[in-house]
């Protein structure tokens, strides 16, 4: 969603162009806020950039002295960092292509498709959300070791690619496109699988983007499920290098930042590339109940 | 039976083949990964198994030692503390947030990412950049407050009686941008006419705010504190690296417990029973959370 | 109907998949499959540190032994035994893994070596008296290659710059830290530590250890004079702030090489790794060690040792083999290799005494005492003791006492109640 939409509900608000002290307010608390929140990044691509006897220095200079881009190539020369890219990027974008499919498919079928047990089912299928992972932990282990998974890409990609989540969200979208459309291609003669692909599928770019974002955020930045699936150093993702390179470089502060900013920057461009859909895929959702 | 009735009838065997085949995929995923491990680890609590050898059942055992194992107490003390802390204030932040914002603020898209941005980024490496700035001698919080002639401030993380609170802040500087924006989108789904008839009446901002956004939002707000509960429950990384659960026990919360548990103790029977018992808080909560929301939820 | 059949097949496969897990060891042993060509591969977990010098061993090994091929893995040593543990709990994973026995015992898979070593007649004096201590119900369940003792490492450097004579071989913990605080000045970048000590418990308990003590007494007024002396380092300004310790996560090889630390308490393998440093350069000071400080009373070259063994898994399915390179990297070779690389090896004899002292050209000179030292072991070998876990309690315990939050004497109360209630059953036997 872009400005000018998001402006066009308050239109009459932003055409008196009035200063008043509510505006102030509003303003000062948007921006402390703001500030905030992107701080620690600033300090952290400040500290990245510095040597090692500037970081901490006081008062904090948030613009170093001469920039040390050496920060980077040394990381990237001492950990396999483009390894760990590549292997995070690939579950990272498996994942996600198999959770849209996936939830996309089973959201269809709760929304569009009438068979008595199908809210039952839904409702059960999204209570699993609440379940911790810890409960279930051991026995997936367990039970990727007999599929002979376990210290493979594949035990992530497919733990991640059932998501209760995405399906919750699909089938919230596909609820607010009109029956009337589906109807009238069965009409026609089109097949439910036909509708599914040809109609609904096009018409969910919101919903697509906004889980393009959390599907993708959740497998690049998951710790818990490398730490327990990947033993093979050539099999690690970014979070498990970053973290073995927290407790091998621990007082090399300059690169560690370098390290962190490094396994920051996918994320935040998937973010920008797929904002514009996002808040209207959450939005229609229909979370409000 | 009558024509139209089988007709119906037959639509419907025709509607769950066709249902069941696009579940297909889930279902399978759903009884192999959610099913079987969910009623695999039930049955693994009640049993001493360690990962090897023959499993052998001791009844409630696991339960029992639960009630007076000391770690576990202090470690479900602390997880309800650290929600208590973390969700009130994270939802606030974000309605805050989120009503400022869709107030056609400029620049709004900035402000937008600005907030959203640590919730993309990985709580690894996020982790890694607050140790440094909650340094108790190095870091620039502390050289900030002993610049301003504070002369023993906390140690954060190094603390026992902040400890907690500080991942808390980590925490909810991590979340807000989350909630906002499922704040945000509530609020876009509040029609323009209602703010239209409120203005008639001649409404000002606060009362608008009381009497319209707030009930209107109320839904997204029962959802997000559900949510947010259940998501408190499950910080792991942020302990993992920025604590280990130190000092002391400070910050050894239930799932930091369940794992040490199961990973470095190897007792997966009694961590099975951990988990358990963590899932019925979760789950008691939640039911609590549904019964109460009759009387604030406006639908 | 329907519905309980599809119940009843759930629970049924839910118990076949638990019987199904707990079976898999005898089921499918085999880490990995052989190939066509009559050789036989095995597959074996090795500490990170340790890496190195096992691929180093084994070119040797293969020398002799062409038809076994050999693949190593290693993890993160923070994770080492939960992964190695995981990995061998599905019945596959490892025909061979090195570590401490104490936290693979309870896993029942450790192969009996009894045989194998008397049908290899193989020579154990050179174990000494470990072969023993470290048996499992009279069975022997794996074999040392190196023994972690305990070392003073100093900075000969900023001795000579302070004109402070070095330590000596027998000092008491009190004479330490009286040597520390001469050694500590400056502030900021130009502060010099008198001492490191790692954040592990064991740094500050040992001293108790070397009195004879265990980390189970029921007894455990010992462990305070050792608690107070950290704390007394710390309040004299000599070792760096525990608090900043933790939240750094400091480590004590970074920390050595930086150059600003007069002495460091730490294991034999630091001494691999100093001379790696040398190699690479980022070790810019003269060192050397001398034995650890003593409680008074104590023998001087008192130490504590904790072995890392080699361990088979009984699954595997060529024992042989795998015993083959056991003994190999363990024995004689294996230890002449280790020793000359600075390791203190579990097996010594005069060939590999002469390989651990070297020919004089390589640092340090002094590592002719600790072929004479006296060891406690560090924690007691028994079953159902989990070291891990009192571990934990003497971490997280000694911790609070370390940052100020409790007195010594609380703290050793409340360690000894946790020990108490872990471990009543099991002492009192």
């Amino acid at each position: 969603m872009n400005i000018a939409t998001e402006a066009s509900v308050y239109t009459p608000e932003v055409k008196k162009r009035k200063i008043s002290v509510s505006q102030i307010i509003k303003y000062l608390v948007i921006i402390l806020v703001s500030l905030t929140m992107v701080l620690p990044f600033v300090w952290m691509v400040s500290a990245s950039l510095k040597a090692e006897t500037e970081i901490f220095g006081f008062p904090i200079k948030w613009i170093p002295e001469t920039f040390h881009w050496d920060n980077y190539t040394k990381v990237w020369t001492t950990v396999p960092f483009y390894l760990y890219y590549l292997n995070t990027l690939k579950i990272a974008v498996i994942t996600t292509i198999l959770v849209i499919i996936n939830s996309s498919l089973a959201g269809y079928a709760f929304a569009k498709i009438k068979f008595p047990e199908s809210n039952r089912l839904f409702f059960i299928y999204v209570a699993t959300m609440m379940i911790p992972y810890q409960v279930m932990m051991i026995p997936q282990f367990m039970l990727m070791k007999q599929l002979g998974l376990v210290n493979s890409h594949w035990a992530l990609i497919i733990l991640g690619a059932f998501n209760p989540f995405g399906v919750f969200l699909f089938r919230q979208f596909f609820l607010s496109i009109p029956d009337e459309l589906l109807e009238a291609a069965r009409i026609d003669g089109l097949s439910e699988f036909g509708i599914y692909w040809r109609i609904i599928l096009p018409l969910s770019k919101p919903a697509i983007a906004t889980l393009v974002i959390f599907s993708f955020m959740h497998s690049w930045n998951d710790f818990l499920g490398p730490l327990i699936y990947l033993t093979s150093d050539h099999l690690y993702t970014l979070q498990l290098g970053i973290q073995h390179f927290i407790t091998e470089y621990n007082t090399e502060y300059a690169l560690l930042m370098a390290a962190a900013v490094s396994a920051i920057v996918p994320t935040i461009i998937v973010y920008f590339l797929a904002q514009d859909h996002f808040i209207k895929g959450v939005a229609n959702t229909g979370i409000k109940g | 039976m009558k024509p139209r009735n089988k007709v119906k009838s037959k639509t419907i065997r025709r509607n769950r083949l066709v249902g069941y085949t696009f579940l297909l995929p889930n279902i399978i995923g759903f009884l192999l990964f959610i099913l079987i491990p969910v009623i695999a680890s039930f049955i693994m609590s009640f049993t001493s198994w360690n990962g090897f050898g023959n499993i052998e059942f001791i009844g409630l055992e696991n339960y029992k030692k639960l009630l007076d194992d000391a770690n576990f107490r202090i470690s479900f003390i602390n997880s309800i503390l650290f929600m208590l802390i973390s969700v009130p204030i994270t939802l606030l932040i974000s309605v805050l947030i989120a009503v400022a914002l869709n107030q056609g603020v400029r620049f709004v898209k900035v402000f937008r990412t600005a907030v959203f941005l640590p919730y993309v980024t990985a709580t690894i490496a996020v982790a890694a950049v607050w140790q440094l700035i909650f340094n108790p001698s190095l870091g620039p919080i502390n050289g900030t407050l002993m610049k301003l002639g504070i002369d023993a401030p906390p140690g954060w993380l190094s603390s026992p009686s902040w400890a907690l609170l500080s991942v808390s802040v980590v925490y909810i500087w991590h979340s807000v941008g989350y909630y906002m924006i499922l704040f945000l989108a509530g609020l876009q789904n509040i029609p323009d006419y209602l703010y239209e008839a409120a203005e008639l009446d001649g409404a000002g901002k606060i009362s608008k705010f009381f009497h319209i956004t707030l009930p209107m939002l109320s839904p997204v707000l029962f959802f997000t504190t559900i949510i947010g509960v259940i998501n408190s429950f499950k910080v792991f990384d942020l302990i993992y690296v920025l604590t280990g659960g130190g000092p002391g026990r400070s910050t050894h919360v239930l799932v930091y417990d369940i794992y040490n548990t199961a990973f470095k103790q190897f007792e997966y029977g009694y961590a099975s029973a951990m988990a358990y018992v963590l899932f019925l808080v979760i789950l008691i909560i939640s039911v609590i959370q549904f019964k109460g929301q009759k009387k604030w939820v406006n639908y | 109907m329907k519905r309980r059949f599809s119940l009843a097949a759930v629970i049924l496969l839910c118990i076949g998949l638990i019987v199904g897990c707990s079976n898999g060891g005898t089921e499918k042993g085999n880490a990995t499959e052989d190939s066509k060509d009559g050789k036989v591969s095995l597959k074996m977990a090795v500490f990170p540190a340790d890496e190195e010098v096992f691929k180093k061993g084994y070119e040797n090994f293969k020398k002799d032994h062409p038809d076994i091929d050999i693949t190593f893995e290693t993890f993160p040593q923070q994770q080492y035994y939960e992964k190695i543990r995981m990995q061998l709990s599905g019945g596959d994973g490892y025909d061979l893994f090195t570590g401490q026995m104490d936290n693979m015992i309870d896993t029942g898979i450790l192969a009996p070596l009894d045989d194998y070593i008397k049908d290899s007649g193989m020579d154990v004096a050179g174990y000494g008296s470990m072969f023993e201590t470290y048996k499992a119900d009279g069975k022997v369940l794996s074999l040392p290659y190196r023994k972690s003792n305990w070392m003073l490492y100093y900075n000969k450097t900023l001795f000579d710059e302070k004109g402070v004579p070095y330590p000596s071989d027998d000092m008491t913990w009190n004479e330490f830290r009286e040597l520390a605080k001469k050694m500590t000045s400056g502030n900021g970048e130009k502060k010099v530590y008198g001492a490191y000590l790692q954040q592990w418990p064991q740094t500050w308990y040992m001293s108790a250890v070397q009195k004879g003590a265990s980390v189970i007494d029921k007894d455990l007024s010992p462990f305070k004079d050792a608690l107070q002396l950290r704390v007394d380092l710390e309040k004299d300004g000599s070792i760096m702030k525990w608090s900043e310790q933790v939240s750094t996560g400091a480590h004590y090889n970074a920390a050595f090489q930086k150059g600003n630390i007069a002495m460091n308490i730490i294991g034999d393998w630091h001494v691999a790794q100093l001379r790696q440093g040398e190699k690479e350069g980022t070790v810019k000071f003269d060192w050397d060690v001398v034995p650890i400080p003593h409680p008074e009373g104590v023998t001087k070259n008192t130490s504590l040792a904790l072995p890392v063994s080699i361990m088979m898994n009984k699954n595997t399915k060529h024992p042989k083999e795998a015993f083959e390179f056991l003994k190999y990297m363990t024995g004689k070779e294996g230890a002449e290799l280790l020793a000359s690389e600075g390791y203190l090896t579990g097996y010594m004899d005069k060939d590999v005494e002469a390989a651990y002292l070297g020919d004089g050209t390589q640092k340090p000179k002094n590592l002719h005492y600790f072929l004479e030292t006296k060891e406690y072991p560090e924690y007691p070998m028994l079953q159902g003791v989990k070291n891990i876990v009192v571990e934990q309690i003497f971490k997280q315990e000694g911790e609070l006492a370390l940052i100020g939050q409790r007195s010594v004497d609380d703290t050793i109360k409340e360690i000894t109640k946790r020990v108490k209630d872990e471990w009543a059953s099991k002492y009192d036997k």
